[in-house]
């Protein structure tokens, strides 16, 4: 069953490009080589301020993440994010549905 | 019913709002529209009462879990007393 997720996680702002990096190629070859399935959407949104310290991080950066995938796809993306404690402060997975999208 | 008593009226305080102007049209609610969500928090970041933004049942309940989960990801605060 293909469903669409929407995923935003938070990196903190002090951390270095190449381990960001490592952390998106492995969510990206995993979505797209393993499961054989379509992102639809990844973008970084600018530098943000959280709104209470997480972890003594005062900054973080948002990515979002949309991708139409399998239930199985996106518990192996969970468990990715959930692995890298010290590169992903929080986590949000949700399921949207088409019409936002489109928006 | 509409005297005043004792110099206290409750609408002197707040005026009463009916239908939420920001909720008009297409609007989505959702975590990540933070600039709409604040208009639904109270100074202390509580989350508003209906009585106060003139929401609708169904509106109150979506925002109510869209402010949990912009707080959640740190989009919007639990407290203004956050160390």
């Amino acid at each position: 069953m293909i469903n669409l997720y929407e995923v935003l996680f938070i990196v903190p702002s002090t951390l270095a490009d190449d381990s960001y990096k490592e952390l998106s190629g492995k969510i990206r070859s995993m979505i797209e080589n393993e499961h054989e399935s379509e992102i639809v959407k990844f973008e970084e949104w600018a530098d943000r301020k959280l709104a209470y310290t997480i972890n003594n991080h005062k900054n973080g950066k948002y990515y979002l993440l949309e991708t139409r995938c399998s239930s199985t796809c996106i518990k192996e993306i969970e468990s990715i994010l959930s692995f890298e404690k010290t590169s992903v402060l929080r986590f949000l997975i949700d399921k949207i549905t088409e019409k936002k999208v489109a928006k | 019913m509409s005297g005043k008593r004792d110099g206290y009226d409750r609408r002197d305080r707040k005026p009463r709002k009916r239908a939420s102007a920001l909720l008009q049209g297409d609007v989505e609610i959702n975590y990540k529209n933070v600039e709409l969500l604040t208009n639904f928090i109270t100074e202390r970041k509580k989350i508003a009462p209906r009585r106060m933004t003139g929401n609708t049942a169904s509106q109150q309940r979506q925002i109510s879990t869209e402010i949990k989960k912009a707080r959640y990801m740190a989009l919007l605060p639990y407290t203004v007393n956050h160390k």
